[in-house]
């Protein structure tokens, strides 16, 4: 998308990272070199950890993203976990500045997909599965067309809610798309497919495919 | 027995599902009499009229098949002009609707049969649909 941008537009499109609690956008920059975001550090000091262990990684080492706010002061935070997944790169950098970058964030800790500008749970659509006793296995499939967000859930069909009527299948589509929807506050595409085409997963239920290339 | 059990069976609309579900049916020798799949999109039910109804039942139920036993009727058309129209206006007069059907021919006797769902099957034998005033087909051989 940015290339897009860059080139219908003829300008440099530069990246920007912040986050609401510590001071919104302006937490981070890309310079002109582009390959990455320099962390204000005469503002705030950036560890990465692992989101597991909770133990502090070294430099090139993707984990969690981790900011102590060093001059705020209504609002003053330490080691507050960001959820991003991203590296740090203390090399010196071909623009002259020496704060340190952090690489566009990879994924989340909590796996927070984001959809369409809206923060969306894993566990939220599964819920609403849940509710339908439609949860035996599902996956969820993101994926980008035309630089818009797409993103479909795909549920096996329940054997004991089948009665032969084509009718009742697409019903119960129609009432997972709309509970999902407000639920989330997105249209989300529901899919019933077969039993056993979705792929078994280990330990987290939903699965989520995210087929973006975001970075 | 008034009516027979068709096997109604999910099937994805993707590429090569009809033909996986065919070709473990021919491997296990299994005829099919009649077969109708409507206009679909992502999905469609798919309906078969065959001989060994349990056992193609238990052999797509064991594959993982999401399948379904359905009564329906399966009546024999009189081979004259109007032989279907007689039978239809014969459901209609016995106030039943008819929710789907599709036609079938019995290559051992030859003659043209209609796989019909109604939404009350008691209804229907009630109404005269029933064994005394058709040839209704409970079982194939």
């Amino acid at each position: 998308m940015r290339k897009d941008i860059e080139s219908r537009l003829g300008i440099k499109a530069y990246d920007i990272y912040g986050l609401t609690e510590l001071c919104g956008p302006g937490v981070a920059f890309e310079c002109a070199e582009q390959n990455g975001l320099h962390i204000n550090e005469d503002h705030f000091i950036a560890e990465i950890i692992d989101p597991e262990t909770h133990e502090v990684l070294p430099y090139v080492e993707s984990g969690e993203l981790v900011f102590s706010a060093i001059d705020k002061q209504a609002f003053p935070l330490l080691r507050y976990r960001t959820k991003d997944i991203c590296v740090l790169d203390d090399s010196i950098c071909g623009c002259g500045r020496t704060f340190i970058k952090m690489s566009k964030p990879m994924g989340r800790s909590d796996g927070m997909l984001i959809v369409k500008g809206v923060n969306v749970f894993p566990s939220q659509i599964e819920t609403v599965l849940m509710q339908n006793e439609c949860s035996n296995n599902c996956q969820i499939v993101v994926d980008r067309e035309n630089n818009t967000d797409t993103i479909e859930v795909q549920v096996e069909m329940p054997v004991d809610k089948f009665s032969g009527k084509l009718s009742e299948i697409t019903s119960l589509e129609k009432k997972l798309y709309n509970s999902i929807r407000t639920m989330l506050g997105i249209k989300v595409d529901v899919r019933i497919v077969a039993p056993k085409s979705i792929e078994r997963s280990e330990g987290k239920a939903v699965k989520v495919i995210d087929r973006r290339n975001l970075s | 027995m008034n009516t027979i059990d068709q096997i109604s069976v999910f099937l994805e609309n993707r590429e090569g599902q009809l033909s996986g579900l065919l070709g473990l049916l021919a491997d296990n020798n299994i005829d099919i009499y009649a077969l109708n799949i409507p206009e679909t999109e992502d999905y469609g039910v798919l309906k078969i009229i065959v001989k060994d109804i349990e056992r193609t039942f238990n052999i797509l139920k064991k594959e993982n098949y999401v399948v379904v036993k359905t009564p329906i009727f399966l009546v024999g058309v009189p081979n004259k002009m109007g032989g279907l129209k007689g039978l239809v206006d014969a459901i209609s007069e016995a106030g039943i609707n008819i929710e789907y059907m599709y036609s079938m021919i019995d290559s051992n006797d030859g003659n043209a049969y209609m796989a019909i769902a109604v939404d009350d099957n008691d209804a229907m034998i009630r109404g005269g649909i029933n064994r005394a005033n058709w040839h209704l087909k409970g079982t194939l051989d």
